[in-house]
């Protein structure tokens, strides 16, 4: 008789957490699945804000690089020796290489698109048949 | 006998063809400005054009040449400052160069996105092959965009070409013949 008494006082207590275990704080009761889901989530939110901030952005129809295009700019690899030095005397040594280097710039500037009004003519539009002399 | 007859034939078929009406079609658009007609027919193509193979170039170039502009700046931003740090000959004429640089730039930037955006609208117009003459002055609009983006690029090339590497020359034999710092 006390056994099955016994039994009735302990069976309620088994289904709940112990009274300790309450008092922790929320990151000592934060299993591992559950941290590394809260993880994903923030990382996920982070991702997607800063795709909205792209996607939003008016200079979005000029990024190259999403398009999966190779962007190899032959002017901005272009050596200049002096780059980061804005306090020593210019002297003729100085000048000389910068005139080199400004004309390397002008040359790698040469070979980028001028935007030639012979782009937009009628034989490149289409609007007119090809010239039988093209052929 | 026959041989004649034959070439004359051919001779007859050479001066006839050109004005039947499948030649006077092709003569009509080739070479010469494209009459409405054309217009109306080919304007599919030519947005095609615009859009899939114009647009790309172009924004490559844009992208390419705003990037090599700005990098061109810096560096002869801090060589401008090490002149007049140093308080150094013809500082103030270069700094002043280098300030049309920067503002050239930027009318090349803003020219570029009129053009642009006019150039999109010739490429989107629903009703090309309805209303050929629109159509026509989109693309007109779109040459003459065109043509001030190319005349900001040519602007920039004069300057960097002949003004500041003009002046750096000058700046150069100065200071061979000072044999020093040339202030």
């Amino acid at each position: 008789m006390e056994e099955v008494v016994h039994q009735e006082v302990e069976s309620p207590e088994s289904t709940q957490l112990p009274e300790s275990a309450n008092r922790l704080p929320i990151w000592q009761r934060t299993t591992l699945p559950v941290a590394l889901m809260i993880v994903i989530l923030m990382a996920s939110a982070i991702v997607a804000v800063a795709y909205a901030i792209y996607w939003n952005s008016a200079d979005r129809k000029y990024d190259l690089a999403r398009g999966g295009e190779e962007t190899k700019n032959q002017a901005l690899s272009v050596e200049d020796a002096d780059a980061a030095d804005r306090t020593s005397l210019v002297d003729a040594p100085a000048v000389k290489q910068k005139m080199e280097f400004l004309q390397s710039e002008i040359s790698a500037l040469s070979s980028l698109g001028k935007f030639e009004s012979s782009d937009l003519s009628d034989q490149n539009l289409q609007l007119v048949e090809p010239d039988p002399a093209s052929f | 006998m026959r041989v004649k007859k034959l070439t004359l034939l051919f001779i007859a078929v050479l001066i006839v063809a050109p004005s039947t009406p499948m030649f006077a079609q092709e003569l009509s658009t080739s070479g010469g400005a494209p009459t409405r007609e054309s217009i109306a027919q080919r304007c599919t193509y030519a947005q095609r054009y615009l859009n899939e193979t114009l647009k790309p170039r172009d924004l490559k170039a844009r992208v390419d040449r705003l990037q090599a502009y700005r990098y061109i700046y810096q560096r002869l931003d801090v060589f401008a400052a090490r002149l007049e740090r140093n308080n150094q000959q013809g500082a103030a004429e270069f700094r002043q160069s280098l300030d049309q640089f920067a503002k050239k730039t930027e009318a090349f930037k803003k020219n570029y996105e009129q053009y642009d955006s006019t150039r999109d609208i010739a490429a989107k117009y629903e009703n090309c092959q309805k209303r050929p003459d629109e159509f026509q002055e989109y693309v007109n609009a779109t040459r003459i965009a065109r043509e001030t983006v190319a005349k900001d690029v040519a602007d920039i090339h004069t300057l960097l070409d002949v003004s500041v590497m003009s002046q750096l020359a000058d700046l150069h034999n100065i200071l061979l013949q000072t044999g020093g710092n040339g202030s």
